[in-house]
């Protein structure tokens, strides 16, 4: 799982739907795209198209380079999630206990998880490219 | 003819007898009766006799009264007299002619005499007011004479008492000469030995100086040192920035790799070792590089401190040099003038043994007044005794002056009577 913490907030991505982690300088922008798609950047000679954790959760974007990316794919379809300025860490899901979500949970976020007793909000990465695709339409 | 009195009196008295002889006859002849012849002629030789004897006393007495007046007169004091003869001019001159020429004689004598006294008197008298002026002119000129002395004796001694404390004073004076010759004479050794100490001290100084600029070129070697050392410092953030960067590279990689080893079931826990081993390479490398970064920010600031303080020290360094430029002229000055106060100092000690000698000197030649004065009070004092004695013989010569006049007085009074 890689773990990170934005705005008082940590959440928890499991890593079987992760490509890899990047720092990318720049996110170029692309036309029609509402958030919190923010730009494309290139992987691996591919155009990913990239999501703002923080549109994602608020409507605050991140602006300041260098921006940390975690390239997530689904079903041979690549996307990217932008996390701005945070590094995320990587735990073993083997120290890690879910906990059932709630109904009242995020539209993005599938369960909950504990790590050495702190809770973690585990991000949904195919709520995000619905939300990716409703962007473009 | 000379006859004598006692001659005439003789012929008189035998003219009156003869007349007298004669009366008898006469009234015999004049025819009166008998009886009466007699007693008529014995009262005519009376009368004869009267009539004659009177006649001839008459002429007898006349010159005698003539002379008895002209006595009178003398005794009067009348010389106012016609002193031509009458009696020589007789037919018969006798004794009283002689006498009335002796007369006349010590009459004209007499008036000669008087009138001479009188001269004199007038002579005495205008004398006497003369001498009585010229008296009391001296002796008002004695009294200033005298005030005049008693004043230069007063004067004479107030002097002595001044020429004996000018004395007093003139040889505290000179203890004093002699007193700030010495402290003179120690002053000149002083200046010497401040002006000998502020040579040594100025080449000391000069020497300090000299080292003070070493130090000065050694600080500025070292402010242009720490100013490299600063440029070469600021180079060292790109480096960590290059550390930094490659450690989040590595760290990536190594998050990446561990991402990849959780999707690899064969092997999964070496790759999960290794890429552990690769992230706490990365972290070290990562806290290495932040706490050198830290340590390199520490070094900076304190580097920059110590580039101000060099900045300032080279100001300083600029003012300091401009300072020993100021010391270097002021030490010049305190040379020249010390060698200035030393020359003085010897001047100074030159002109205090010449102002010693001159107040002994001045000492001798003050006890020499003083003598002098001494001498001179004494004089005074003898003046003033031989003033007072003249005072004294002024004032006898006043009162015999003034007997003099009272003797002229006398005589003009009693000359007064002679008329001339």
């Amino acid at each position: 799982m890689l773990i990170f913490l934005l705005d008082q907030r940590r959440f928890a991505i499991d890593t079987a739907s992760i490509e890899g982690v990047m720092v990318a300088e720049n996110i170029f922008f692309l036309p029609h795209a509402e958030p919190p798609v923010r730009g494309i950047i290139t992987h691996r000679t591919e155009l990913v198209v990239v999501a703002d954790i923080k549109g994602l959760f608020s409507k605050e974007e991140s602006t300041s380079p260098p921006f940390t990316i975690i390239i997530l794919s689904k079903d041979d379809r690549r996307f990217a999630l932008s996390l701005g300025d945070v590094s995320p860490r990587f735990v073993d899901k083997k120290d890690c206990t879910f906990l059932p979500a709630n109904e009242e949970r995020d539209e993005y976020l599938s369960a909950k998880m504990r790590y050495r007793g702190v809770l973690f909000d585990v991000i949904e990465p195919e709520a995000v490219y619905k939300k990716i695709l409703e962007s473009f339409q | 003819m000379k006859v004598p009195i006692g001659y005439k009196f003789i012929f008189g008295f035998i003219a009156v007898v003869a007349v007298a002889a004669f009366a008898p006859d006469m009234v015999e002849k004049m025819g009166v009766v008998e009886w009466m012849r007699l007693p008529l002629g014995f009262l005519v030789a009376i009368l004869i006799g009267l009539i004659l004897g009177s006649v001839f006393t008459k002429r007898f007495t006349r010159d005698f009264s003539y002379l008895k007046k002209m006595t009178e007169k003398v005794s009067s004091g009348e010389l106012d007299v016609n002193t031509e003869p009458r009696l020589t001019k007789k037919s018969f001159p006798d004794e009283t002619t002689e006498l009335e020429r002796c007369l006349l004689q010590v009459f004209t004598n007499l008036r000669e005499l008087v009138g001479h006294i009188k001269n004199t008197v007038e002579e005495l008298g205008e004398t006497q007011k003369v001498l009585t002026k010229v008296i009391s002119h001296g002796e008002e000129t004695a009294k200033q004479v005298i005030t005049g002395t008693s004043q230069i004796f007063n004067g004479a001694i107030d002097q002595a008492r001044h020429i004996n404390t000018a004395s007093e004073k003139i040889k505290e004076v000179s203890k004093l000469a002699d007193q700030v010759a010495e402290k003179t004479t120690q002053q000149a050794a002083s200046s010497q030995k401040v002006n000998t100490m502020v040579q040594r001290g100025v080449g000391r100084a000069t020497s300090v100086i000299e080292r003070f600029e070493e130090i000065f070129s050694g600080m500025e070697k070292m402010a242009k040192s720490v100013t490299e050392l600063k440029e070469k410092l600021d180079d060292i953030p790109r480096v960590l920035d290059a550390i930094t960067h490659i450690s989040k590279q590595t760290d990536l990689l190594a998050l990446n790799a561990t991402i990849e080893a959780t999707k690899t079931e064969a092997d999964r826990t070496r790759f999960l070792t290794v890429a552990e081993e690769f992230r706490r390479f990365a972290d070290n490398t990562s806290k290495s590089a932040k706490e050198v970064e830290y340590i390199v920010r520490e070094l900076a600031k304190e580097i920059e401190k110590v580039v101000i303080m060099a900045n300032e020290g080279t100001h300083s360094i600029k003012e300091g040099r401009e300072d020993i430029r100021r010391i270097r002229d002021i030490l010049d000055e305190i040379t020249g003038y010390t060698a200035e106060v030393a020359e003085k100092a010897t001047m100074v000690l030159s002109i205090t043994e010449r102002q010693k000698a001159t107040s002994h000197e001045t000492v001798s030649v003050i006890e020499e007044s003083a003598a002098i004065v001494e001498r001179n009070l004494k004089v005074t004092e003898n003046v003033d005794r031989a003033v007072e004695k003249h005072q004294d013989a002024i004032e006898d010569t006043v009162k015999a002056a003034e007997k003099l006049s009272e003797l002229s007085a006398e005589l003009k009074n009693t000359i007064a009577r002679f008329k001339l």
